[in-house]
């Protein structure tokens, strides 16, 4: 059915289009969201990269790949959200928390040392993981989604992982040096 | 469990926290933004993919390409003239003639005018709808019977109607605020400027008609829907109703036997005549559960309505 309105909507089909976009931009958003731990920002992201999709669509060769093509476009305007973000100096919506209950295996304290060591990662290594544990994607469909080499992912999902868990032994480890996660 | 799977299982749950649901606002923003904005052309895409993924050769064939066109203009230029009659001017004034249209024509403009005796008619029930109706379309303005009428039934409280590709909105607001509190709602709000409400009857059901628009002198403080210099003008559920400045709304505020329903529509400010002509064509054709017979829907309903794809 998704298939038969991406094709509809590819022919400059508004209607079809409009039908895809509720669960389209929610897929979009939650990406964003992950990547970019803000609400309005995420949504505003979303909100482009759903007009973008809309304005691009009819170059995309084969809509099989439009779910890692749509993917790619919410990831980049993060990206450009987070440089600009960065240009402008500290954020402190950054530190904004959801009121969802945690799973009892990750405990507040987990959660805001994951938030924290997620907030220190960059704009490429927050995608690899958010791509890789809420998309559950491989380390090739990342690579054609980022495009970037295979090799590539599976070292910045090191790395992001290493961060991650530096940061939740952070505690354990009061005088870490900042320097060693940065 | 070791400590490789132990981090992988904690990221897990953790990007599991986020929030999966586009808040309704941002949804209504691109959809909007959408109907005013053209597709890149086709060719120029695959143009772009063409050089993308033969950059290597595209330099020569770009200089192939301009060579061949050269050796043609200077096989045209050297021939000879032939004798007889000087050529006609018509063959160059024909071209020219020609539009040479590469995009689909802009769909801000509305579709067609409002038919007063359209041939064909289209009955739509917006089934989920707080305060049932039924709408009656000239079929000419259907332009795929596959998506349309599409309604989605967002919460108890808005529905969303696409009529040919455009949207109506729908509130039957959960209060017992009366059309006139409403309507002085609006009218009393700085930020807005409202037209004089001209009263009306839709279905039976009367109530006031006012255009409204953002106020440039008076913009919204804080802007409620961030960095997009907009206002959400009603806040329903999630989501609500957003109005942007280049682009004035309708908004039709009726009694349907007790419950105050407001009807919204907006276009950007070209075709906003256009448009709200032709949607006040078709909501002449209104009829509400509460005021006309139930039966009579029945029998008039040819539409399918999609109920709850997008509630929060």
């Amino acid at each position: 059915m998704e298939q038969h309105l991406i094709e509809r909507a590819k022919r400059g089909d508004r209607n079809a289009f409009s039908e895809l976009a509720p669960g389209l931009g929610d897929r979009l958003y939650a990406v964003a969201h992950r990547i970019l731990r803000d609400r309005e920002v995420a949504g505003d992201v979303a909100q482009q990269t759903l007009i973008k999709v809309w304005r691009e669509l009819p170059g995309l060769r084969s809509t099989d790949h439009f779910d890692g093509w749509s993917y790619r476009l919410v990831v980049n305007a993060c990206y450009d959200e987070l440089r600009r973000r960065r240009r402008a100096g500290p954020d402190l919506s950054l530190l904004e928390t959801d009121d969802v209950t945690p799973d009892v295996q990750l405990t507040v304290a987990d959660r805001d040392q994951l938030d924290r060591g997620f907030e220190r990662l960059s704009p490429d290594h927050r995608a690899v993981i958010v791509l890789t544990f809420y998309l559950d994607y491989t380390a090739p469909e990342i690579s054609r989604v980022l495009g970037v080499p295979v090799g590539t992912v599976r070292s910045r999902l090191h790395y992001a992982k290493q961060a991650m868990r530096a940061a939740l032994e952070a505690d354990r480890r009061p005088a870490l040096d900042a320097r060693e996660w940065a | 469990m070791n400590r490789r799977s132990d981090i992988d299982q904690l990221m897990r749950e953790w990007v599991d926290l986020g929030e999966d649901r586009l808040p309704l606002h941002h949804l209504h923003g691109a959809l909007a933004e959408i109907e005013t904005t053209r597709q890149r052309g086709a060719v120029s895409a695959l143009l772009e993919d063409f050089l993308m993924r033969y950059q290597p050769i595209a330099a020569p064939l770009a200089i192939a390409a301009v060579l061949s066109v050269a050796i043609g203009v200077a096989a045209v230029v050297i021939q000879p003239a032939p004798a007889g009659p000087d050529p006609s001017p018509t063959s160059g004034a024909t071209s020219d003639a020609i539009p040479t249209q590469t995009e689909a024509p802009s769909p801000t403009v509305a579709t067609a005018p409002p038919s007063p005796t359209p041939a064909a008619e289209r009955t739509l029930q917006a089934g989920g709808a707080a305060v049932p109706f039924s709408l009656t379309v000239p079929s000419e303005w259907e332009r795929d019977e596959r998506s349309l009428p599409t309604v989605f039934q967002v919460d108890t409280k808005i529905d969303t109607l696409d009529v040919f590709g455009r949207w109506l909105f729908f509130f039957a607001p959960e209060t017992d605020e009366t059309v006139e509190a409403r309507l002085n709602r609006f009218v009393s709000n700085p930020q807005l400027l409202v037209t004089e409400p001209e009263p009306i009857s839709l279905g039976g059901a009367s109530g006031f008609v006012v255009d409204v628009r953002l106020n440039p002198e008076d913009p919204p403080e804080p802007r409620a829907c961030s960095r997009f210099d907009s206002c959400l003008l009603i806040t329903a559920g999630a989501g609500g109703w957003l109005i942007l400045p280049d682009r004035p709304n309708r908004i039709w505020i009726v009694d349907v036997a007790g419950d105050t329903v407001l009807i919204g529509t907006s276009a950007i400010e070209g075709a906003f005549e256009s448009w709200t002509t032709t949607v006040e064509a078709v909501l002449a054709t209104i009829e509400w559960q509460a005021i006309g017979s139930a039966g009579n829907l029945e029998t008039m309903t040819v539409g399918r309505s999609i109920p709850s794809t997008i509630d929060e």
